[in-house]
């Protein structure tokens, strides 16, 4: 099970991120919910991976031994001693991914796999706006801006995260 | 041989001192303001003579050691009035002449050596750096004298040593290896920070056996970083005694053990358990009948003290009752990588005991011996190779499922490290009554209550229910993993060296609780230790593991008195402190055969009265 589950993680993390989300958009359809999903299972390898080095790290300590003695049930243990230990790294993670996930949402709709024109998104706002960048460059400046700056903060919270987590 | 009473004033001929440290004193800047570490210590080491810091963690003697070497941290602050080695004024120094002084002129051996040496470097190259650094020799003459020091620190078959990587030595090797290293420059002064504390007793002895032949062949000053008073006791010529940053008592081992000013130093030689051994009034359970107003558990109102029972019900119920817990041939084979010579090995091979209702077993042997894994059988968290375990006559050997839960409900654990055994993120009183809702017993409310009844069963305060682990310290949380397994009142506690991990008077605390605990709830105990000497204080039977084989089975008093098995007399012999009080031996002589020494091929020669 393990080895099924690491092999395919493997399998998704050979693929470059955007050219899986392209590939599955392509296969789903046009759409800011799509779009979500495909940036979204670019991701699962990584994420899988972190939880599975962590689980296996907390379930060798001795209070994981400890509460087995103790007569907890296995989804017990799980649910209680395992899993509030090894899920801090990641929510590092996802935190961190959260920006990549802007980024790689932002490149989707740029090249129109995303929300459709009535509907605004940052990624179409800049790839509207840069046939005016000569005339009115803020119309793509702006939204870039605010890109970077989301990516930023992402990236900040969860360093933020990290540190506080590692001092406890 | 060296005496250690010789006074170290120079007009009564002592020796030279190498080392000399006046007024030092070292501070960390923390985010919560100045910590003193060490404040105004001073000593010196003369050529040729073993001095001692003795003290409990946190007591600064490691800081003054660090700070000796300029190996502190940059948070710290050193300060001293003088600090001189030989010619040096170490107070003065640069950095870059500390440099050419470290390896050089002071040799250091670090505590753990499975984690001080460079696992990708063979052991002649990392021998031979320290010549290479300070242009002792080329590379063509290093060889030669890099085999001569390992020689010199007693391992056999040097040639083979430097050509092999640190993993494929034990953990006796590898301190040797680092003796080696320090002592390869010719330094004048070798500082030892707890080098065999992390060693077997039988191994601990063999090394500092070789430190001292090393500092007389070379005339070395040693400064000895201990906790142990046995084996300061065994080895200095003075020993000095740290408390909380301080020098509380300075003099020879007869002065300090013999005559002892300081309180403190008084409490930490009543704890000392290799000390009591050799005193001979060693056992607790002895002091604990005499004293039974010492008891740490309160008298009366708890439901649970249904089994709380009186000597005389005990010892009825002990003859009627089968053993609590019996092993008959128990045996584990661990599969081995593929490639290896055998397909399996053998960690527990025929193991049988049998622990009668309200008595102490102990499990004695070194790190191998498969006491651990026995203890894991025990608990049926590994499954036997082949053999039967019965808990109270009932063959438990393959239950499962309920079966296998009422068994957990009857038999706890306590393990041995107590800062890796309670789940972080859990608050003290979540750690107590995660058996009792596991198990669902009792409500909330009840649950709470029964969390305060457990803490105050092993003297902790009430307030300590709503704090976290991290908050509490060693002794206290070891206090909290005891309370947890007594949370559903189980008839067998499996303790898994539940003191080694202590300082010595946190341990005779949590020895003395344990005892208590027994006496009035009729607790049986399967102790697991690699230290006779505790042992010695809290068991009523021994079995010694080797190999994982029973060596030897016995009363507590047979075994130390008159042990039939060489291997037994070898760990007795091995326990530090023995030559307090009687006449000082460098060494005692061991057995000519004495099974300890095998696993090192060539026997090292034991040097006579010189």
């Amino acid at each position: 099970m393990d080895d099924v589950i690491m092999r395919a993680a493997d399998v998704l993390l050979a693929i470059p991120g955007l050219l899986l989300s392209l590939a599955i958009i392509t296969a789903l359809g046009f759409g800011t919910v799509n779009v979500a999903i495909a940036v979204g299972a670019a991701s699962i390898a990584s994420v899988a991976r972190i939880m599975r080095s962590e689980v296996l790290r907390v379930r060798s300590s001795p209070y994981i031994e400890a509460a087995y003695t103790s007569g907890n049930r296995w989804v017990r243990v799980l649910g209680r001693h395992v899993l509030p230990n090894a899920i801090g790294p990641v929510i590092v993670l996802a935190v961190l991914e959260l920006g990549g996930a802007i980024l790689a949402v932002s490149a989707l709709s740029f090249l129109g796999y995303g929300a459709q024109p009535p509907l605004a998104e940052w990624g179409s706002l800049v790839a509207a706006g840069r046939d005016y960048l000569r005339y009115a460059w803020w119309l793509t400046t702006f939204p870039g801006i605010v890109i970077a700056l989301t990516v930023l903060a992402a990236n900040r919270l969860s360093r933020a995260l990290d540190s506080d987590r590692s001092s406890r | 041989m060296t005496v250690g009473s010789h006074g170290f004033n120079a007009a009564d001929g002592a020796p030279r001192p190498v080392l000399t440290v006046e007024g030092l004193s070292v501070s960390y800047e923390t985010s919560r303001g100045t910590v003193d570490a060490v404040q105004d210590i001073s000593f010196h080491v003369g050529a040729g003579e073993t001095v001692a810091i003795v003290g409990e963690s946190g007591s600064g003697k490691s800081t003054t050691a660090h700070a000796i070497v300029r190996l502190l941290p940059a948070s710290s602050r050193v300060g001293a009035d003088a600090a001189v080695l030989g010619d040096v004024d170490l107070v003065a120094a640069s950095d870059a002449e500390f440099t050419r002084i470290r390896g050089r002129r002071i040799g250091l051996v670090p505590q753990d050596p499975t984690v001080s040496l460079n696992p990708v470097t063979r052991i002649g190259a990392q021998v031979a750096e320290v010549l290479l650094v300070h242009g002792l020799a080329d590379k063509r003459t290093a060889h030669a004298r890099v085999v001569e020091a390992l020689a010199e620190a007693g391992l056999p078959d040097p040639e083979l040593r430097a050509r092999q990587y640190p993993h494929e030595l034990s953990g006796g090797m590898r301190q040797r290896v680092l003796i080696a290293t320090a002592l390869i420059g010719r330094p004048e002064l070798i500082v030892a920070d707890e080098p065999t504390s992390a060693l077997d007793v039988t191994v601990q002895r063999q090394i500092l056996d070789q430190l001292d032949r090393v500092r007389r062949d070379t005339g070395t000053g040693i400064l000895l970083i201990t906790h142990d008073l046995g084996v300061a006791a065994d080895r200095a010529d003075r020993i000095l005694v740290m408390h909380r940053g301080r020098l509380v008592e300075a003099g020879t081992p007869d002065e300090v053990l013999g005559a002892p000013r300081d309180p403190y130093t008084r409490r930490l030689i009543a704890a000392a358990p290799s000390l009591s051994v050799h005193r001979g009034a060693a056992s607790l359970l002895a002091a604990e009948s005499q004293e039974p107003q010492q008891s740490e558990a309160p008298a009366s109102g708890l439901a649970w003290q249904a089994r709380s029972r009186t000597d005389e019900q005990a010892e009825r119920d002990a003859a009627s009752r089968p053993a609590v817990l019996e092993a008959r041939d128990l045996v584990k084979e661990f599969a081995l990588p593929r490639g290896s010579a055998a397909a399996t090995q053998r960690a527990v091979d025929g193991v049988s005991f049998a622990i009668p209702h309200a008595t102490t077993l102990a499990l004695v042997g070194e790190s191998g011996s498969g006491k651990t894994t026995t203890a894991r059988l025990a608990l049926r968290l590994t499954e036997p190779t082949s053999g039967e375990i019965l808990l109270d006559g009932e063959d438990v050997t393959s239950v499962r499922g309920r079966h296998l839960r009422d068994l957990r409900r009857r038999v706890q654990l306590v393990q041995q490290n107590p800062y890796a055994t309670l789940n972080p993120r859990l608050s003290v009183e979540q750690l107590v009554v995660d058996p009792l809702r596991a198990f669902g017993v009792g409500d909330r409310r009840s649950r709470t209550q029964r969390a305060a009844e457990l803490l105050d069963v092993v003297a902790l305060p009430v307030s300590a229910l709503h704090r976290r682990p991290s908050e509490l310290s060693g002794g206290q949380r070891q206090r909290v993993a005891i309370a947890r397994a007594l949370a559903i009142s189980p008839e067998l506690l499996v303790l898994d060296e539940p003191v080694s991990a202590l300082d010595v008077s946190i341990q005779h605390q949590i020895l003395s609780l344990l005892v208590g605990l027994q006496r009035d709830f009729g607790l049986t105990y399967l102790f697991i230790s690699h230290d006779l000497a505790v042992v010695r204080q809290i068991a009523h039977r021994v079995a010694v593991l080797r190999t994982g084989r029973v060596v030897e089975t016995g009363t507590v008093d047979e075994i130390f008195d008159s042990p039939r098995d060489d291997y037994t007399r070898a760990l007795i012999d091995a326990i530090p402190g023995g030559g307090v009080g009687t006449t000082r031996t460098t060494t005692t002589p061991t057995t000519r055969d004495s099974p300890a020494d095998l696993s090192h091929p060539t026997v090292l020669p034991h040097q006579g009265a010189s």
